[in-house]
């Protein structure tokens, strides 16, 4: 399975036109909702409501409602977070992140198996 | 009584601001002020910096137009340097800025006003965005992310990156256009030209309904001012400073940016971190000009090419000369889009614009440098002054939207004259005042150096100084 990588610090709205380009999306981002070294894949899917006010910050879901809407694109989306609790410019990995950091990299590994027999 | 409205979804401008309108004692609006309340003195922490860093340090100010900072910046230690930068180098950062032009406004009309006037300005503000654009014309909201993909796309392939690029620098610019680079901008002109004219065709029926607002928004005698060229076209890089009067009245012309202290003052008042420039010969605040998109069609005597002067003599016959209304400023931007893109053709074609000669080198050899450039939202002017070996010791700003403060305060006024009754704030209201400011496309993380997005917050003040009623947008 032939994969591509973005980093971006934002997501935008024009990242909803890339979606085109792709059967599956996997976004991972931090949170800070989950205890720290923690994580949960849930699927995303366009749901009729779009949070997107401004130009320069949408969630994942938002994108992935504006690619539904705009271009026609609706691959299969996942949301990897990941609980994390040190955020500033430059912070190293806390304890518990750094901990889990094997497992985390072997379940998205694993999901990307998962999805190669499903396509 | 004071009452506290919240009101979703988020403001649509950049910065912290606050309004507060003030009634005299038969509930009428007699002033309105327009507050920014941060600080971040850029100019304070870049003193003992090395002048070259300047360029990219102060495009840190903004993330929305850092081109502009960019090349205000360059120019201004080119004179440090006092170098003549190779003609090639010019012209890569002219095409890097009118990349900047395209994709920032873009976002201003197609994400932030468009909603207002696809929806009305009384639409229930849940719709009344960039998602409800979406859904409800999906083909403008497609050109509008094409029209800011290609923008942000161009500076990418000449700077490396879409935001703060290194790559206009101290005498010239770092690295020459990639041939394919260049193809690939070129490939991609016809769509996005077509993207153009598509737009001013849907728009302009669509701006002429909004007649009140067009009568209200910003809609009085002023002087404006902006770049022009020895023909007195339009500039955005670099040409002479000219200023007209509200009857078109040429009153300033050819004037030297690096004069700029002789004819532009800065007047400061206790409630806002912004100041006010004016006109110096006028005095203050009687020297009140405007800049930007409108300013510079109000200013220029043609634009220099096909689309965009066939265009502009449309503007000016139906909207007058000079035309007077901040609300003609999203049209402006428009046609500013169209000019942008025929004079990209233009300047690709060329082969010279692939010479690798790109950057002249020198040491300091001037202890002032002035920079002025037309940034998407008007004039900007950096000025460094150095020591003998090129260490900043002081420096200016001076900011589009600073140019623009005391037309943006006038043009709250007028508003809410127009549109508060009584001592009770509406959300109709709110949202004319929020979208007279966005008729100036104002970037107050430019202009007062503040960070972030924050919320918007009117207060309402009878005669006797006491807060009748507030209105606040939330941060995200």
């Amino acid at each position: 399975m032939h994969a591509d990588l973005e980093c971006v610090t934002q997501l935008t709205i024009e990242h909803s036109q890339k979606l085109r380009n792709y059967e599956t999306v996997l976004f991972i981002d931090a949170s800070i909702l989950l205890p720290p070294g923690e994580w949960t894949i849930e699927s995303l899917a366009p749901h009729g409501m779009c949070s997107a006010q401004a130009s320069h910050h949408c969630t994942p879901a938002d994108v992935i409602e504006l690619a539904a809407l705009l271009f026609d694109a609706s691959p299969d989306a996942y949301l990897l977070s990941i609980g994390a609790s040190k955020f500033d410019e430059r912070d190293s990995l806390g304890e518990p992140l750094q901990a889990a950091l094997p497992n985390i990299v072997a379940d998205v590994k694993s999901f990307d198996t998962r999805l190669s027999r499903k396509n | 009584m004071t009452q506290t409205i919240t009101i979703d979804p988020i403001t649509r401008i950049e910065g912290h601001a606050k309004i507060t309108l003030h009634l005299n004692d038969s509930g009428t609006v007699e002033r309105a002020l327009f507050h920014t309340t941060q600080f971040r003195g850029f100019e304070k922490f870049c003193e003992g910096r090395p002048y070259y860093e300047m360029p990219s340090l102060m495009a840190r100010s903004c993330g929305i137009c850092p081109v502009a900072h960019l090349v205000a910046g360059a120019k201004a230690c080119d004179q440090i340097l006092a170098v003549k930068i190779p003609d090639t180098a010019g012209d890569l950062r002219r095409i890097m800025n009118f990349a900047q032009i395209i994709q920032s406004h873009a976002l201003c009309m197609f994400y932030l006003s468009a909603p207002d006037f696809i929806f009305g300005f009384d639409a229930n503000p849940a719709t009344r965005n960039i998602a409800g654009l979406a859904a409800k014309n999906p083909q403008l909201a497609r050109d509008g992310i094409r029209l800011r993909q290609f923008g942000q796309q161009t500076i990418e392939l000449l700077g490396g990156k879409r935001i703060h690029p290194a790559w206009i620098v101290a005498g010239g610019v770092s690295e020459p256009l990639k041939p394919d680079h260049r193809d690939r901008i070129q490939v991609q002109l016809p769509e996005v030209k077509d993207i153009a004219m598509r737009a001013l065709a849907t728009f302009k029926p669509i701006l002429r309904k909004y007649e009140s607002e067009m009568e209200t928004f910003g809609n009085f005698p002023s002087l404006f001012m902006g770049l022009v060229d020895e023909q007195g076209n339009i500039q955005h890089y670099d040409g002479k400073l000219r200023v007209v009067d509200s009857a078109g009245n040429v009153i300033t012309q050819g004037w030297d940016p690096a004069r700029y202290q002789e004819l532009i003052a800065e007047a400061v008042e206790p409630w806002t971190f912004m100041k006010f420039p004016y006109y110096k010969p006028m005095g203050y605040p009687n020297g009140m000009y405007r800049v930007g998109p409108l300013a510079r069609l109000n200013v220029i005597a043609r634009c220099g090419t096909p689309l965009a002067d066939a265009e502009l003599d449309e503007f000016r016959s139906k909207y007058g000369y000079p035309a007077s209304s901040s609300y003609h400023n999203h049209l402006a931007r428009l046609i500013e889009v169209l000019y942008s893109i025929e004079r990209l053709e233009q300047k690709l074609s060329d082969d010279s614009i692939l010479d690798t000669h790109v950057r002249a080198g020198a040491a300091p050899n001037a202890r002032d440098g002035i920079g002025v450039a037309e940034a998407p939202r008007g004039t900007i002017i950096h000025h460094y002054h150095v020591d003998q070996d090129g260490v900043v010791e002081w420096a200016n700003m001076i900011i589009a939207t600073g140019h623009n403060n005391l037309a943006m305060n006038r043009s709250i006024l007028q508003v809410a004259r127009s549109y508060v009754n009584g001592d009770k704030l509406t959300e109709g209201m709110l949202n004319r005042v929020e979208a007279v400011i966005r008729a100036y496309d104002p970037c107050l993380s430019c202009s007062t150096h503040a960070v972030g997005q924050m919320p918007l917050h009117i207060e309402l003040y009878d005669g006797n100084s006491e807060l009748r009623d507030t209105l606040v947008r939330d941060s995200a």
